[in-house]
């Protein structure tokens, strides 16, 4: 909270520099130093699934005033809104609170997979043995995105950041760290 | 001729009422969907503390008045 020099917050906060934002297992002297989520390109599959179930709904209601009587037509409509946002706030959700975290002290990766399963794999940043950047095709070139493997020694632990932003740059200031 | 206007509206009844009846339930289901997404929410607001985390909050609570609104409309409306 107190590191707010050089703060900055790109591509719609999947890449952030020194943000404002604490973790339940930060230590005193343990600024965060990078915040990285999914790219927001690799949002857009329920962005479309939206749009498409809110034109789907549109279209429906021609149909179900012919089969329904019209209370039944509002609570349908009413339902089918509801869920439809449900999904969107599921997902924004899904997406904001899977981040890949870097402070001067360890590497974290936060994941709720599917919102209801928490796992939270961590890895000193004196333990990193190999940081692998991996962006491959079209849109990841286009877009800059792509995944990052971080491998420790001695142990099972292997951090994945995946389809995060400006993956190079994220390896860079993690060599950066590892090496000082 | 009036039995058959009463089997017709019999079944207008019966199909009345099944259609109210799975409204009520689908409307409890997501009662339920949203209080889990609610408590995850908070758990997730732990983990990871942002400066706005009173809008997660807010649209989590908003979500439970909707599921408990779809339920009076399912009672009442359908």
């Amino acid at each position: 909270m107190e590191n707010n020099t050089n703060q900055s917050h790109q591509l719609l906060h999947s890449y952030c520099l020194n943000p404002e934002v604490k973790l339940d297992t930060q230590g005193l002297n343990e600024p965060i130093l990078v915040v990285v989520r999914s790219h927001p390109f690799t949002q857009l599959p329920w962005i479309f699934n939206s749009v498409f179930l809110f034109i789907l709904l549109i279209t429906l209601n021609i149909l179900l005033f012919s089969i329904f009587s019209t209370a039944q037509v509002i609570f349908i409509n009413t339902f089918s809104i509801i869920l439809i946002l449900s999904y969107i706030w599921f997902n924004i959700l899904d997406w904001f609170f899977n981040v890949g975290i870097v402070t001067n002290e360890r590497i974290i990766d936060v994941d709720f997979m599917n919102v209801l399963y928490k796992e939270v794999t961590e890895a000193r940043l004196d333990k990193v043995e190999d940081i692998t950047s991996k962006s491959g095709g079209f849109f990841e070139s286009f877009f800059d995105y792509g995944d990052v493997f971080i491998q420790t020694a001695g142990s099972a632990v292997h951090i994945e950041f995946m389809n995060i932003s400006k993956p190079s740059d994220v390896v860079r200031i993690i060599s950066d760290l590892v090496g000082k | 001729m009036e039995f058959k206007g009463l089997e017709l509206f019999n079944s207008q009844i019966i199909t009345s009422l099944a259609i109210k009846f799975f409204s009520i339930i689908f409307s409890v289901f997501y009662l339920v969907y949203t209080l889990v997404i609610a408590k995850q929410t908070q758990v997730m607001n732990k983990t990871l503390q942002v400066k706005n985390n009173h809008v997660f909050f807010f649209v989590s609570t908003a979500q439970i008045i909707a599921a408990i609104i779809l339920i009076i409309l399912a009672i009442i409306l359908v």
